[in-house]
């Protein structure tokens, strides 16, 4: 398969991206939500404290000299209005604290009023807004914030870089079909080439030759210059079979394979099974070409690497395709690296193969019949 | 732009005021007056009012009784030196005892005051006990804060009746008030409304309720046939007794005694 560059690239671009707007999201959320939480306790604790010294305002007016001993009275009047429940500090105008008992007061924000009673400054609240359940409700959001930052972040990495993953091996997919039907129209091109041009020139001798040889031309010159030209136009009738599978332009492809498995069970005593359907449509003939070449390089690992004494190939059809098996008593198949051939040719084809376990021989080929190069 | 954007957030992050700066330790002495300032419990204000009126037709310094701040606020105030006189109507606590002088002046009778429009004169003690459990339909309970001192006497002779003003105090139903003045305001305007009172601040249009058939008088107090009972006393720094010593002088006379005593207070003999 030809190697296309796509994902890591586009990976090692995404991921900052990714990791810096998770990253914001996670930060951003819940410090947006502390800084709006932390205003409303303050605006909440400015209206306490304005409550407090409009009741604080009141005891002034009533005891202007000695409020300030009035604290535990006005305490118990801030109790019954439910204004003591969280932090609260009151100063007189020389700053001396008046007594009034409230919540401690640790990580607050504070909001201060004055208190003026007919426009003189009597005294000061601050009323306080504790700080510490809104922190942790603030590290419970930014918690569940890198949480989903973090599930969202895998996503939107890993979902565009699949999305890639996947479009790198199709490319990859259609350069190797693409090369395939190249290289079986170059083959085709060139077996014509030698079969119009040098096997006809070599036909023409041979016959030329003929008719000197009755002109009187010695019959053992004859013979041995016919023995040449003989030699030359076998020489090219393998060179175009090699090229283009010769019994598949003649027999079709199911015939091709019953004499190819016949011809090399033969040659080499290996005692090949054959079943193939009655109702294959003629294939395209780069996948007919494809097709063969699988089963002569798996009967060819059989004899070479397996030592097998029968061996099997099976075609049938699929729904939408076209399936080969391949099986023998041998040791087993070769690893996938040292059958790269039968692996570029199932690619070329948009196929799939499944490979045998180790130590067994069956093969299974499926090719998809509507996408094949024709 | 970025610094202003930066200082925008984090004036945001840091909403609120700067905290209260550390309090200031000096006592809350007052100026040095001519006059001698008194304050403190509720209870007894009208009488250390009219004290103070007899003393400031003598030789010596005037006695201005300031508004109710209750006992507490009194002995505090007293301690500070904002005032000389701190007028209280319940015994001091250790911590509060030390470097002042106590001089118990009267008796005061606690007692169930209502207006004109309360349709009853006398009250038994289940009544009293219904009363403050809220179980008697058409009639306002006026409550004293926690801290009021008439609570105690009258709570002294009812058994269980802390108990059931705390829950009726809890429950938000009833009216707390805070001083004696804002309790007389309230008594007489509110329609068929009582609440614990002194006998000695009873004026028109207020009255003073029996219980279990007994009334409240000086008389009784004085035969111990009225049981709901605190002491009246002023408290003082040793060093401003020269300031309220004309003021405890007259409260200790015959003349001051008598005037305890037609006020509705049963004058006790002057003791430390």
């Amino acid at each position: 398969m030809i190697p296309v560059a796509l994902t890591r690239p586009f990976a090692r671009r995404l991921l900052p991206l990714v990791l810096v707007a998770t990253g914001l999201f996670a930060v951003v959320v819940p410090l947006a939500h502390h800084i709006d939480a932390r205003s409303r306790a303050v605006l909440v604790a400015r209206e306490r404290g304005e409550r407090v010294a409009h009741l604080l305002g009141e005891v002034v007016r009533d005891r202007p000299l000695l409020w300030r001993y009035d604290a535990l009275k006005l305490a118990g009047r801030l109790q019954q209005d439910g204004l003591l429940g969280a932090p609260l500090v009151i100063r007189d105008r020389e700053n001396r604290p008046v007594p009034i008992t409230s919540p401690p007061a640790s990580s607050v924000a504070w909001a201060m009023v004055p208190v003026e009673v007919d426009g003189i400054p009597v005294a000061t609240v601050w009323s306080g807004a504790p700080l510490g359940p809104l922190r942790a409700e603030s590290f419970r959001l930014l918690a569940g914030c890198l949480l989903l930052a973090a599930v969202l972040g895998t996503l939107l990495f890993l979902f565009p870089v699949r999305t890639v993953a996947r479009a790198e091996e199709r490319i990859a997919a259609l350069l190797a079909e693409r090369r395939v039907a190249l290289q079986d129209e170059e083959r085709r091109r060139i077996a014509r080439e030698l079969h119009d041009g040098a096997g006809q020139a070599l036909t023409a001798a041979r016959l030329q030759l003929l008719a000197l040889r009755k002109r009187g031309l010695a019959p053992e010159d004859a013979a041995q210059v016919e023995h040449h030209l003989d030699e030359a136009l076998e020489e090219v009738r393998r060179s175009t079979s090699a090229l283009i599978p010769a019994p598949l332009a003649t027999l079709g492809f199911i015939g091709a394979v019953r004499k190819h498995c016949a011809s090399y069970s033969r040659a080499t005593g290996l005692d090949i099974s054959l079943d193939t359907p009655e109702d294959l449509p003629e294939l395209p003939p780069s996948m007919a070409a494809g097709l063969y070449r699988i089963v002569q390089e798996a009967l060819h690992n059989t004899v070479r690497h397996a030592g097998a004494a029968r061996a099997s190939v099976r075609v049938s059809r699929l729904r939408d395709g076209l399936s080969l098996e391949f099986d023998d008593d041998g040791r087993g198949f070769p690893d996938q690296a040292s059958s790269q051939s039968i692996r570029e040719r199932v690619a070329g084809l948009g196929g799939a193969v499944d490979w045998p376990e180790p130590g067994r021989s069956h093969l299974r080929v499926r090719i998809p019949l509507g996408g094949a190069p024709a | 732009m970025r610094r202003t954007l930066a200082l925008l957030l984090l004036s945001a992050a840091c909403a609120g005021d700067p905290p209260p700066p550390p309090p200031s330790t000096a006592g809350a002495v007052l100026a040095p007056r001519p006059d001698v300032l008194a304050a403190g419990t509720g209870a007894m204000t009208p009488l250390a009012i009219a004290l103070a009126r007899e003393v400031a037709s003598r030789p010596g310094p005037r006695v201005r009784v300031e508004p109710s701040i209750g006992s507490g606020g009194g002995i505090a105030a007293t301690r500070d030196g904002a005032v000389d006189l701190g007028l209280v109507s319940r015994a001091l606590r250790p911590e509060e005892a030390e470097g002042l002088e106590r001089v118990d002046l009267a008796r005061d009778a606690v007692v169930l005051a209502a207006a004109a429009d309360f349709p009853f004169d006398d009250l038994s003690s289940a009544e009293v006990h219904g009363l403050y459990r809220g179980e008697l339909r058409g009639l306002t309970l006026l409550l004293r804060d926690e801290a009021e001192s008439a609570n105690g006497a009258l709570e002294s002779v009812f058994p269980g009746l802390a108990d059931e003003r705390r829950h009726s105090a809890a429950s938000g139903r009833f009216r707390v008030l805070d001083h004696d003045d804002a309790m007389a305001l309230a008594l007489a305007t509110t329609p068929r409304a009582v609440g614990v009172f002194s006998l000695g601040a009873v004026r028109p249009p207020l009255r003073a309720l029996r219980l279990d058939g007994v009334a409240p008088s000086t008389d009784a107090l004085a035969r111990g046939t009225w049981r709901a009972v605190r002491t009246l006393g002023v408290v003082f720094r040793p060093e401003r007794r020269d300031r309220v010593a004309p003021f405890l002088a007259f409260a200790a006379s015959e003349r001051g005694r008598a005037l305890i005593r037609s006020l509705g207070y049963l004058p006790l003999e002057a003791r430390r």
